[in-house]
């Protein structure tokens, strides 16, 4: 042990270095990857040729301005209709239309695959649908933007083995072979994970995932530092943590499958909920807590997860259900069972997130505010009906004044936070650990007095940074529902790990919830790995591999070869006529439609003569 | 989707609050830091509400006052030591706010905001601090003393260091009184217990005052060595008496000062004037606070303000409103010892980590009091008080300037006994300062315990 003594100072440096240097490089990875917005083809109107590019995303069609594509003609509705490009292509709903919207001079019902040289009618509008042709390819990013994930693993490995060493003799005399193990088997699950992710989930990058790693090795290591007891179940946790993701990562690819899922999970959930009510362990007063055998489990947590895949939706369903009737039932029951667990941090943090779901899917403030209103008026009759729920936040401001009461672990956590300097105290050498909830509540001030300030705030800039970055990157979601569930779960991180810091420094009145991924915790450590699951589904990158690429940058390639030869002489005397198209383009005789799967270029060839009348853009129009 | 995506900059409100949370406990960890980190509530610092991790303190020959010793905090062996330099060295519990254990908490600890307390982690203390007093000095201060309340203290008026500093009070640490004990004190014994008289007394100095008046004369009057009074043993000056304990008879100033004649005191401060001692008093610091260490002492009070003649008489011999502050009073001393120039006592030589760096090496501040000419003037009448009245005897070899004090404090109560002086040996630059409370007359009282640590400064350094 003693070359580890000896060692100490190396360790401590090393090991803050190490997690700053994967939480920084990934975040420039993510701000800079240069992705690419793959072109899946245009739409052209029949009369007027302006064309819109479809991308990779959902495209919203109406004559509100807010519409990804607006037609401003009275025939169009506001919201008229959505295109999107899913697993088996081109898809389009319609979102309750006036009138209507047919595919080749069909009347669709709800929505409809389109196909190359298919005829769109929206509105009495004429469109054809030209598909791009791919070639597999991979993103090109800078040297910010790609990372070496193999060496980030190993900086994250180099940390690990800091922690184990550290951890190695809990007693002090000999080795614990559970900590070796755990270790050895917590690097080999990042490599695994890195191997599997790469051939079988076809991923690119990895960022969230060595962000979790990493802010995870911090809570390993304080877990084997202060309960080596609990070291095997926190990293069996992670273990399943990360096969959640992967499952929620691959149902969430679907986002049909996802639609079809989301009631059953809001029973599922309520059900949990209620269930945890009736059986529950009562824990610190709270009644969140099931016991299966020897496995605790916290509900709560998992709902969490579930919350957010009911409440994001796709582009479709967020155009026709313009109201929030059944999420906000599901939310108000969700957040009144949490209430009846006395689980006030958690009842707080669904607020939030409902919060925010509700604004992405409706962007009304007023309803906001109501809801906020009425919120604060329930809080007010809790207050006024059960005074005692006051005391809980008898403290806040006067933790110095109470400190050896109310304020002990807040007081606890500023008087040793402040002990640990920039650079900590080294691992085990913290006093705060010996308070109540050290490693779990109190996590912000362990990481803080044992690892430094420095540590302990970049944990939640990072989470803010990621929040940016889900924001920023939002617009090129491959669909709104990607869009709005990675804004929700990484606010929620941001959010839950802002009511733990700052409750436990009396910023704000402590609710005693955990940091994702840093606090010891089963059931929340899978809960943050099925959270990542969301975040990772808004980088267009994560699902790009299961479809096709585009060759290159430019923005749209004409391939079609035969349509090169038309004849373009039509296109002089097309802007004249605006308002004819309704009519025009409605002999189109040729429709394979709706069900057929995977389109077959043959059967298109055929139909694309009378269907692109011309196929250049304006340059060749001019001639 | 540019509608969800333009909607979700609702969570961009979140990631500023977060952002201005954590700059805001940022803010309060750099301010705050030093003081929660130092807290006793740590762990790190008390076990058992034994100051732990603070590394030791020493006098000025390496004698440990206290230290840390398996997790406990011990003190110097002898208890005439411990009770001596108690009010400087501090308590564990830090009852003691002006004691070097309290008033460099952070520095014993070894905090500081970048590596927190991870010096005191590594080498299970913190720093070492090394203070310039002599612990036998103080004891023989103490046993000088005598169990009587007050204080002593003498100090190097070329250097600064404080070689001795006595407050009583006092208390041994191995077996400090209860709360209970304290409460239930029933003739004061225990008045200001916590308090070091040094630092944070407040006395009517009495005749030693009769040092500022001096020093307004020499400055305000030219021919102040013509100047003749006849004291009957008692003047009415404004329409207020001023008594002398008996009539002093023809005197110059020089005899005025050596006999301590209020009448002819009484008269100069009439003479010069309210305007004129204020203004003298205020050159010598009055009314100012110095710091020591990282505290600082109370501010001496002269207030003349709506002062009536008769009042002004008064205040001339040191009656009046007047207060003084016994640090204050050491450092007048010694910048008339050291040409006008007052070099400010101080009690920590430096402070060295763990690893033998110095972390600290405070420079004693200096500052200009008087001109040469007029500092060797008041000093040569300082030296005659000695010589022509309390007897060089009582300083052998030391060639003692000084000025007694019996300061009134009402009623029945026996008056402060004072002597303030310093020993113009170019071996023994030392000033010092004796004030027991209610110990009688400066002369009979004062005069034997200045002699006494006077005689034991001088042995140290010869």
């Amino acid at each position: 042990m003693e070359f580890v003594a000896a060692l100490e100072p190396a360790f401590r440096y090393g090991m803050l270095a190490s997690i700053l240097y994967v939480s920084v490089r990934m975040l420039l990875a993510m701000f800079f990857a240069k992705t690419s917005d793959p072109v899946r083809g245009k739409l052209t109107a029949a009369v007027s040729r302006n064309s819109y590019t479809l991308y990779d995303r959902e495209t919203s069609v109406g004559r509100a301005k807010t519409c990804d594509i607006v037609l401003p003609f009275e025939t169009v509705s506001r919201l008229h209709a959505v295109i999107a490009y899913r697993s088996h292509g081109f898809m389009i709903f319609d979102t309750f239309s006036r009138s209507g919207v047919k595919v080749n001079g069909t009347l669709i019902e709800g929505k409809s695959y389109l196909h190359d040289g298919d005829v769109v009618n929206i509105g009495g509008l004429d469109f054809v649908l030209s598909e791009t042709k791919y070639k597999f390819i991979k993103d090109k990013s800078g040297a910010l933007g790609s990372p070496s994930y193999g060496f980030t693993l190993i900086v994250l490995a180099v940390f690990n083995l800091c922690a184990l060493l550290l951890n190695l003799s809990p007693d002090g005399e000999t080795v614990s072979w559970t900590a070796v193990g755990v270790y050895v088997a917590f690097i080999a699950l990042q490599w695994a994970y890195y191997f599997f992710a790469s051939i079988v989930l076809r991923q690119t990058s990895f960022e969230p995932e060595m962000i979790a790693f990493a802010f995870t090795s911090v809570g390993l290591a304080l877990v084997g530092s202060i309960h080596p007891e609990g070291l095997f179940k926190q990293f069996l946790c992670v273990a399943i943590g990360v096969v959640g993701y992967c499952v929620l990562l691959s149902i969430l690819r679907f986002p049909d499958a996802v639609k079809k899922m989301r009631w059953a999970v809001a029973g599922a959930t309520l059900a949990l909920l209620g269930v945890t009510l009736v059986v529950a362990n009562p824990n610190n007063g709270a009644l969140n807590w099931i016991s299966l055998g020897s496995i605790s489990l916290q509900p709560s947590e998992l709902a969490k997860a579930a919350f957010i895949f009911v409440g994001a939706v796709t582009l479709e369903k967020l155009q026709s259900i313009r109201h929030l009737t059944m999420f906000l039932l599901f939310a108000g029951a969700c957040i009144g069972e949490l209430f009846r667990m006395n689980d006030f941090g958690a009842a707080l943090i669904f607020f939030f997130v409902f919060l925010v779901i509700a604004f992405m899917r409706s962007g009304d403030f007023r309803t906001l505010i109501l809801i906020c209103m009425g919120a604060a008026l329930g809080a007010g009759l809790i207050l006024y009906f059960k005074p005692y729920v006051a005391n809980r936040f008898a403290t806040y401001l006067h933790v110095w004044e109470l400190m050896d009461e109310g304020g002990y672990q807040q007081t606890r956590s500023l008087i040793y936070s402040a002990s640990g300097g920039l650079f900590g105290l080294g691992l085990g050498n913290g006093c705060l650990r010996e308070v109540f909830a050290s490693c779990e509540d109190l996590a912000f001030g362990v990481v803080c007095e044992e690892f430094g300030i420095i540590m302990g705030f970049l944990i939640p800039l990072v989470y803010a940074a990621v929040v940016v970055k889900m924001v920023v990157g939002a617009k090129k979601a491959r669909s709104s529902y990607y869009a709005i569930a990675s804004v929700a779960a990484a606010s929620l991180i941001l959010f839950q790990s802002m009511l733990s810091i700052f409750g436990i420094t009396d910023l704000l009145p402590m609710t005693g919830v955990t940091v994702p991924f840093v606090s010891k915790g089963g059931t929340s450590m899978i809960s943050s790995f099925l959270l990542l699951a969301f975040i990772k589904s808004a980088d267009v990158r994560t699902f790009a591999s299961f479809r096709p690429q585009l060759q290159t940058d430019s923005p749209l390639l004409d391939h079609k070869p035969a349509a090169a030869t038309e004849p373009r002489k039509k296109a002089a005397p097309a802007p004249a006529q605006k308002t004819e198209p309704r009519k025009k383009a409605t002999a189109a005789p040729k429709a394979p439609p709706q069900k057929t799967a995977p389109k077959k270029s043959a059967t298109q060839k055929s139909a694309t003569p009378k269907a692109t009348p011309k196929s250049k853009r304006e340059g060749g129009g001019g001639e | 989707m540019k509608t969800t995506a333009r909607r979700s900059y609702i969570a961009l409100l979140l990631v500023a609050v977060v952002i201005g949370g954590l700059t805001l406990l940022g803010v309060r960890l750099f301010v705050h830091g030093e003081e929660w980190a130092t807290m006793r509530a740590s762990s790190h610092i008390t076990s058992d509400g034994s100051f732990i991790g603070a590394g030791s303190v020493t006098d000025r020959k390496g004698v440990i006052l206290a230290t840390t010793s398996d997790g406990e905090r011990v003190y110097n062996d002898s208890e005439d030591v411990r009770r001596a330099t108690l009010h400087i060295v501090g308590d564990t519990e830090g009852y003691i706010s002006s004691g070097v254990q309290t008033a460099y908490k952070t520095e014993l600890i070894g905090y500081n905001r970048v590596t927190g307390l991870y010096s005191l982690k590594k080498y299970g203390r913190g720093n070492d601090v090394a203070l310039t007093l002599d612990a036998d000095l103080c004891a023989c201060a103490l046993d000088a003393l005598g169990g009587r309340k007050g204080l002593i203290a003498a100090y190097n008026y070329k250097t600064g260091e404080l070689l001795c500093s006595v407050s009583s009070p006092n208390y041994d640490v191995r077996n400090k009184p209860t709360a209970k004990e304290i409460a239930a004190d029933p003739d004061g014994a225990y008045d200001g217990l916590y308090l070091n008289r040094l630092i944070d007394g407040l006395y009517t100095p009495g005749s030693i005052f009769k040092i500022v008046t001096t020093v307004c004369a020499v400055e305000n009057m030219p021919k102040l060595d013509d100047w003749e009074f006849t004291c009957e043993g008692e003047i009415t000056i404004g329409g207020v008496d001023v008594t002398c304990p008996h009539s002093h008879g023809s005197l110059t100033f020089r005899e005025a000062l050596a006999d301590s004649c209020n009448g002819a005191f009484a008269t100069l401060a009439a003479k010069l004037g309210a305007d004129k001692l204020q203004a003298t008093a205020a050159e010598l610091g009055f009314g100012k606070t110095f710091a020591f260490g990282n505290g600082t002492t109370q501010a001496s009070r002269f207030d003349l303000t709506n002062a009536a003649p008769g009042d002004v008489a008064w205040a001339g011999v040191g009656q009046y409103t007047t207060l003084v502050n016994p640090y204050h009073m050491l450092t007048v001393l010694g910048a008339i010892a050291n040409d006008g120039t007052a070099v400010e006592p101080y009690v920590v030589s430096s402070v060295t980590s763990p690893s033998g760096r110095t972390v600290m090496k405070p420079q004693p501040s200096t500052d200009a009091y008087l001109t040469p000419e007029i500092a060797r003037k008041v000093g040569d009448y300082l030296r005659s008080d000695v010589t022509d009245n309390y007897g060089d005897w009582n300083f052998e070899g030391l060639s003692m300037c000084g000025k007694t004090g019996t300061a009134e404090v009402g009623d029945d109560k026996e008056p402060h006994a004072w002597f303030v002086g310093y020993s113009q040996n170019e071996r023994c630059p030392v000033a010092i300062v004796v004030c027991i409370e209610n110990g009688g007359w400066g002369a009979t009282s004062a005069i034997p315990v200045a002699s006494d640590v006077m005689e034991e400064i001088y042995k140290s350094v010869s």
